[in-house]
């Protein structure tokens, strides 16, 4: 793979599942320097991945498995080290968009998952965004018996907890 | 809430842009990164091997000038040299190994916790071979019959060299540990 091919696979990619990127910052990184943060890193291993993509996954498998494991590796990162660059030498790259109106109860949503450990994050992810035990397994790598037992413990979790909440009902 | 609401919930945002990417500081930063990468990669196993055959050189210069027929120093150049020859062959397996493991979190976790077992018996090993050469080495200087405070100045540099390596495999200990701890969340 040729520099402007690298890139123009990494414009397109980019372009069809940013969405996917931006979901997962958000569930890993809490403020907005730590979502800037993980972007950074994610984009760059996509962009870094591109020679290795034999096509044997769907880009959106390949996709998800870099940000993931990127994700878990940058917050034990992260949880160890303080802030090494300060607010001024940063580049901005992603702007948040102003005029988006959350739902309260996607934030409170997004608030539990914040509150589950770095691997059920993942699973509760790929299970909001609708994908399949067998796709699922193919990105953690575990059997998707297992899967079906994680999922149904989160599952239960999180229902509890919305019981539990004041948002429920919202 | 039930799950099929959570699940409604979080398929509306799909619908909504959150972040406008800035493209071209995306891509200057993807470029600094990546030479920053290619900088550090390997820093810590190139530093070790060119220093042995940079030290292998001394030690040959200086046997050749001096004309030095002392049994020691021949074997310490041999130890050095060879503990140079053994950091590339350990290097080169660790870069080669890495196609045995797939791109899943848990293919991915098995390889971090295989470099990090790399990364403890590298730097064991380099521990465990400042024994011999400060062994050798304060062998050559006795043998020539340097003052008794040089050798013992030696041992206790040594021995403090061998303290303070013994900190470099706790921290590389700690991570294998933590990355273990992880696969063990996945696998529960």
């Amino acid at each position: 793979v040729t520099t402007d091919e690298q890139k123009k696979i990494f414009e397109l990619w980019l372009s069809l599942h940013k969405g996917l990127i931006f979901k997962i910052i958000r569930v890993y990184g809490r403020t907005p320097m730590d979502r800037e943060d993980l972007f950074q890193e994610i984009t760059f291993q996509v962009w870094r991945s591109i020679p290795s993509f034999r096509g044997e996954s769907a880009v959106t498998t390949w996709i998800y498995r870099i940000a993931l494991n990127v994700s878990i590796r940058w917050l034990r990162k992260e949880k160890k080290q303080v802030q090494s660059e300060s607010l001024e030498d940063i580049q901005h790259i992603i702007h948040e968009v102003k005029d988006h109106s959350d739902d309260e109860r996607l934030s409170w949503l997004y608030q539990e998952i914040h509150k589950l450990d770095e691997i059920d994050r993942s699973i509760t992810l790929l299970m909001l965004d609708g994908l399949s035990y067998k796709e699922m397994s193919s990105i953690i790598g575990i059997t998707e018996t297992h899967i079906g037992v994680k999922i149904n413990r989160i599952k239960k979790q999180l229902i509890n907890r919305s019981k539990k909440s004041e948002h429920y009902g919202v | 809430m039930e799950f099929e609401e959570m699940q409604k919930i979080w398929d509306e945002q799909s619908n909504q842009t959150l972040y406008a990417i800035d493209e071209r500081a995306l891509s200057n930063r993807i470029k600094a990164k990546r030479n920053t990468a290619n900088r550090i990669a390997n820093l810590s196993e190139l530093i070790v091997i060119i220093t042995h055959i940079v030290a292998t050189g001394i030690l040959l210069v200086i046997m050749l000038m001096n004309k030095v027929n002392n049994v020691f120093m021949y074997l310490m150049s041999a130890w050095v040299f060879f503990t140079a020859i053994f950091a590339t062959v350990i290097r080169l397996r660790r870069i080669y190994s890495k196609i045995r493991f797939d791109r899943t979190m848990f293919g991915e976790l098995d390889h971090a916790i295989a470099l990090a077992t790399h990364q403890v018996r590298f730097s064991k090993l380099m521990q465990w071979n400042s024994v011999p050469v400060a062994g050798l080495a304060v062998l050559l200087v006795w043998s020539s019959g340097k003052s008794i405070w040089i050798t013992a100045g030696m041992v206790v540099f040594f021995v403090g060299t061998y303290y303070v390596s013994q900190w470099e495999v706790n921290i590389y200990k700690r991570k294998k540990e933590e990355l273990e701890q992880l696969k063990l969340k996945l696998e529960e």
